[in-house]
């Protein structure tokens, strides 16, 4: 059989592909590769396949930096809510201490009665309202600092000056002392400005004291002079309201013992110094020295 | 492929059992030596594996994994200092007019199909580089005259010219067994 059987025309050259030789080539080629290598190779293709898991990993993998930036900003953002919401009910709740060495010197009280000042400043609204008229002493820390303003709590059943208090003509006394209570309202203006060298005014002039834990809370710089403005304005008119009630309570006593005897006066006087409201009695006291001036006094009124 | 390359190992079993010998073949071809030919045989698989994720079709797949075969025996040469290397750049081209034609000697001697095989393959294995390359792509890889082209990186021109030279001297050295 002739090696080259293909003609001419069909399918490739003669000179390019044999039969003959194919066939003899085929025959002679029966070489494979040994079975260890089989099973090697096929081994490392399913691994490779296995590994498909891992490619699922690979990409998770790669999700991992952009879902831990997304959790730790959205930990930041909570967080810094969390603390702006904090930080704002503290400086709301608390007015800023700033050390007494920046503390400006208070103006002079001039229209303010120094012994209100003394009955019961500094003392907490609470206290004030509960505590019977007397002298309170300045805590230790505010003992440099200049006397509070009055501070009466609305729910006092009065507020009555100290006793020593110099007499005032009973008819217009409540009007006055309105008038001199007001004088530190119409000089509130400066006071009212947001600075922060006077916002410890406002704790000395009778705004609710700031906790022990406040002391030591560093105060808010940004929202400092605001909230300092907002608790001298919100103590000015708690003061004026309570002395207002004060004025009104010794009025309508005024009142009520306007055309009652001496010895009325007497009784009521007494029963005002039992009640420890010592100031109401002193004025009353006056009041009666005014009106009654021949009319003998009990050795404990003299 | 393109099975095996979404994941499924059984595709590969099914080439790997289809091209496994006439790869091994080509490569013992060109190496002579079992070991070396069973470390490169290994090394392309390897790399087809590898290949895997970006394997796309743009050729045959057999085109393909003798390309890659290829490649890897080039650099086994370069890397061995072998001059076989340079022989597939150097054209190994007699005129083919100085060559008898085997159809027109007579078969003088008549030998067993066995023996004759060996004949071959030994004359295959005198062939120099590129034409041994060429003729056994085409018995193996059942590769056209364009696919030996592609899986060798010449030109079609080129690739014929290798074919038809080793088809010449295997005829003329298996002239006497006509």
């Amino acid at each position: 059989m002739a090696l080259n059987d293909l003609r001419q025309g069909e399918g490739p050259a003669p000179e390019e592909r044999d039969p003959r030789l194919a066939q003899l080539y085929r025959a002679g080629s029966v070489e494979e590769p040994p079975a260890h290598l089989d099973a090697a190779i096929l081994a490392a293709a399913r691994r490779e396949v296995g590994a498909r898991p891992k490619r699922l990993g690979a990409s998770l993998r790669a999700w991992r930096v952009p879902v831990s930036i997304a959790a730790v900003i959205v930990l930041s953002v909570s967080l810094v809510t969390l603390m702006m919401e904090e930080g704002a009910d503290r400086v709301t709740g608390i007015p800023p201490v700033v050390p007494p060495a920046a503390q400006p010197p208070a103006p002079p009280p001039a229209a303010v009665k120094p012994e209100s000042r003394g009955l019961i400043g500094g003392q907490r609204p609470a206290e004030a309202a509960k505590a019977p008229v007397k002298p309170t002493p300045e805590p230790t820390r505010r003992a440099a600092a200049p006397p509070a303003g009055p501070v009466v709590s609305q729910e006092a059943p009065a507020a009555v000056p100290a006793p020593g208090r110099t007499a005032e003509p009973f008819p217009g006394a409540g009007k006055e002392r309105r008038e001199a209570d007001d004088a530190p309202r119409r000089s509130a203006p400066p006071e009212a400005k947001p600075d922060a060298a006077s916002a410890p005014r406002a704790d000395h002039e009778g705004v609710p004291a700031a906790p022990t834990r406040a002391l030591s809370a560093p105060p808010a710089p940004a929202k400092a002079p605001a909230e300092a403005a907002r608790a001298r304005s919100e103590a000015g008119a708690l003061r004026t309201e309570r002395q207002a009630a004060a004025g009104l309570q010794k009025s309508a006593l005024l009142r009520e013992l306007d055309r009652e005897p001496p010895e009325k006066w007497l009784e009521r006087i007494e029963d005002l110094r039992r009640q420890g409201e010592a100031a109401m009695a002193e004025e009353v006291l006056a009041e009666f020295k005014r009106r009654f001036p021949n009319h003998a006094l009990p050795t404990g009124m003299r | 492929m393109l099975l095996y390359r979404d994941g499924d190992a059984g595709a590969f079993d099914v080439l790997y059992r289809r091209h496994k010998g006439g790869l091994y073949r080509y490569v013992l071809r060109h190496c002579r030596d079992a070991a070396a030919a069973e470390e490169l045989f290994q090394d392309v698989w390897t790399n087809l594996i590898r290949a895997r994720a970006g394997y796309a079709v743009t050729a045959k797949f057999t085109t393909y994994l003798y390309r890659l075969a290829h490649n890897r025996l080039i650099d086994h040469y370069r890397k061995h200092g072998h001059t076989v290397a340079a022989s597939f750049d150097d054209e190994d081209c007699e005129e083919l007019a100085n060559l008898p034609d085997e159809r027109e000697r007579p078969q003088e001697v008549a030998l067993d199909a066995q023996r004759q095989a060996k004949q071959l393959l030994a004359l295959i294995a005198e062939l120099p580089a590129p034409q041994r390359e060429a003729f056994v792509l085409q018995q193996e890889g059942g590769m056209t005259v364009e696919e030996i082209a592609q899986a060798t990186g010449v030109t079609r021109e080129t690739a014929k010219s290798r074919l038809r030279y080793a088809m010449a001297k295997l005829r003329r050295g298996m002239g006497e067994w006509r």
